[in-house]
């Protein structure tokens, strides 16, 4: 239990001061995307290899799109009731949808 | 060791004490049994073949190569994690089902020859589905069932594609098979069945989240992974391949992102991570094919580590869906840090497994000039991180404060998640203990300064997105239909309506024939009472009867 108690405390202390882990994190993404900038990559193997941090521009409105399209596809086409196999047979269909 | 001990016939007969060991007996044996089967794999060496003459066909139940050994090892490191994870179950029916399970697994994992694949193939099927039917509730009972029924369809292809093979080729051997001819499509239909490839996986994120906690972690393992092993063997380099795999990411990840159960949400990701595999084998270079058997390697080990740390809080709060949890990381601490370890692993985090083999299969698509397929993969990644390690583990422990206090997981959970994330550990900072068993040569280093600033910029630049959008992305107490709506929803109802015509039809018929028949019944009675058939016949009409009667004897007689 020493262990557990101990584990809770350092996340507890970590939760306390998120908002230097945030710092953090926004400080190391900008150096890595300096670090993209200035280092030579040594291949240039497709087109946007030349392309100054490239990655992080393809991640970010990856991330951005793929939540979109999550959204869409969820309340668009996909998503419905829990209970949606388990109501009788004749309920089942168009207005299972909500 | 000796050759002839097989290693899936020494953890069958193993299996068996399973079923009547108890207490501290059937802890300790289930400890000791995959450490003797991971020592005969061990004594295998490269190369090893065993065959036999079984009715005139000649057999290879056992070949240990590169290929076959990388997955050997894993099947039986895995069995000795996921039984630490389960030594506090007192279910003497799923230890033994798990054990048969690993060791059809390991099978068919060294099979030789079709036939016996064929055999071990079947003989996962009816092991796994009793850790589903095991947890004993109706959904995991109707769960089971439907997954019987799709693995004995595959089941079904691959016997009919082994026979078209034969009848074709006159051979039995497991090797790398042609394009083309039904022996191929059918076989390939079988495989990717088992690899959960879409539209053929509906299954699986069906049938796992219903399993036992326990049984999960053996599912996670054995059925898709053997997959990926029989199509790195019989069909590397089939193009159509690389683009069904990768597809398989894409779906997966946007699945994930969609579903509120925990455990659901790492099923839809095995589909993910076996896309990259299924892409890998689809490249089919000799660094694509190592980096697949890698990946396979790795994603075992971090996949069990996140169904144990989903199961540990299913198991401590009885509770999966991510709108009913939050706040655990004050009483499930250390589930939170290993589960952590799983999520960095499955991301690709530099130092963690899958840094070190998932980017070899995105470096072999880089290398064969595959631009396109390599920027989708970087997309999959970036889903991947931000469902099973953002997500998942934000919105269950911490995020919205359910009220929940459960107790830490028990401590062998505990150990098990440990010694699996050791082994993460292990892998990422040391990956030439990995590459050295790969079935090539690998000259690939994931650490070079490249590598780790593409890394980081992808990771980082997607927690950023994920929590400038965080209050949006909370869990939805909803399901999300999948392919398996089709048999489960559509595929119903066309039974029921069939059932209702069927029905009508035989109600109409049968009431249609019994007015005819009281009809006849009242014609035949008013004839009766009038007593017209009763009357004196004259002699004429008798000789006319007569005379027609003879003459339809003779015309049929004489054309005889």
């Amino acid at each position: 239990m020493a262990l557990v108690d101990f584990t809770a405390r350092v996340l507890d202390t970590l939760v306390r001061e998120v908002r230097w882990l945030r710092r953090g994190a926004i400080l190391l993404a900008g150096a890595v995307v300096l670090a993209d900038i200035l280092k030579d990559k040594g291949y240039s193997r497709f087109a946007w290899d030349g392309i100054p941090a490239f990655t992080a521009i393809y991640a970010f409105l990856g991330a951005l799109a793929l939540i979109g399209l999550y959204k869409l596809i969820g309340y668009g086409l996909v998503y419905r009731r829990p209970d949606y196999y388990d109501r009788g047979q004749d309920e089942q269909g168009a207005d299972g949808h909500d | 060791m000796t050759e002839w001990l097989h290693p899936a016939l020494l953890l069958a007969l193993g299996a068996l004490p399973l079923g009547v060991l108890q207490g501290r007996g059937r802890q300790a044996w289930q400890l000791v049994l995959p450490l003797l089967v991971l020592a005969s794999v061990a004594s295998l060496e490269s190369g090893t073949r065993v065959t036999m003459q079984l009715a005139g066909l000649e057999l290879t139940p056992l070949r240990a190569d590169g290929l076959s050994l990388v997955f050997a090892y894993i099947f039986a490191l895995i069995l000795f994690i996921g039984n630490i994870f389960a030594l506090q179950v007192e279910d003497n029916a799923q230890h033994v089902a798990a054990a048969l399970y690993a060791a059809a697994a390991l099978g068919a994992t060294l099979a030789g020859d079709l036939v016996t694949l064929y055999v071990f193939w079947e003989i996962m099927v009816v092991a796994s589905v009793w850790l589903i039917w095991r947890r004993q509730q109706r959904s995991a009972y109707q769960a089971g069932y439907r997954y019987l029924i799709v693995h004995a369809l595959g089941g079904m292809l691959l016997f009919a594609g082994v026979i078209a093979y034969y009848l074709h080729t006159g051979s039995l051997a497991f090797e790398p098979l042609a394009g083309g001819g039904p022996a191929f499509y059918l076989i390939l239909a079988a495989f990717l069945i088992n690899a959960a490839a879409p539209p053929l996986h509906a299954w699986l994120p069906d049938a796992y989240p219903e399993a036992t906690v326990t049984g999960t972690v053996f599912l996670s393992a054995f059925t898709t992974k053997t997959a990926v092993y029989v199509l790195a063997r019989g069909f590397p380099g089939t193009e159509f391949l690389v683009w069904l795999g990768v597809g398989m990411t894409l779906y997966g990840v946007t699945y994930a992102f969609l579903v509120n159960d925990i455990r659901r949400l790492l099923a839809y990701h095995i589909i993910s991570q076996v896309g990259y595999m299924v892409a890998g084998v689809g490249i089919g270079t000799t660094l694509a094919i190592s980096g697949t058997a890698a990946h396979a390697f790795t994603h075992i080990l971090y996949k069990a580590l996140l169904l144990m740390g989903a199961g540990a809080v299913l198991h401590m709060t009885g509770r999966s869906k991510l709108t009913e949890l939050g706040g655990l990381y004050r009483y499930m601490p250390v589930t939170f840090l290993l589960y952590m370890v799983g999520g960095l692993s499955i991301s690709a985090f530099p130092l963690f497994s899958g840094f070190v083999s998932k980017t070899i299969i995105i470096e072999a698509a880089a290398e064969d000039g595959r631009g396109v397929i390599f920027l989708l993969m970087m997309l999959a990644g970036v889903g991947t991180f931000l469902s099973t390690t953002l997500k998942l583990p934000w919105f269950t422990f911490f995020g919205r404060d359910a009220g929940l206090k459960p107790a830490e997981a028990p401590m062998n959970m505990r150990v098990a998640m440990g010694l699996a994330a050791l082994m993460c550990f292990v892998i990422g900072v040391m990956p030439q203990l990995l590459y050295t068993i790969l079935p090539y040569a690998v000259d690939y280093n994931a650490y070079t300064a490249s590598h780790l600033i593409k890394e980081g910029q992808l990771l980082l630049f997607t927690g950023i997105a994920f929590f400038l959008l965080l209050k949006h992305l909370g869990g939805k107490d909803k399901i999300s239909l999948d392919f398996d709506w089709f048999y489960r929803d559509l595929g119903r109802r066309w039974v029921g309506s069939a059932r209702d015509l069927v029905s009508t039809a035989n109600a109409d018929i049968r009431r249609e024939f019994m007015t005819g028949f009281r009809r006849l019944e009242a014609a035949a009675c008013r004839l009766r009472v009038s007593g017209w058939p009763m009357r004196s016949w004259p002699t004429g009409s008798m000789a006319l009867w007569t005379a027609l009667v003879l003459a339809l004897l003779l015309t049929f007689g004489l054309s005889r």
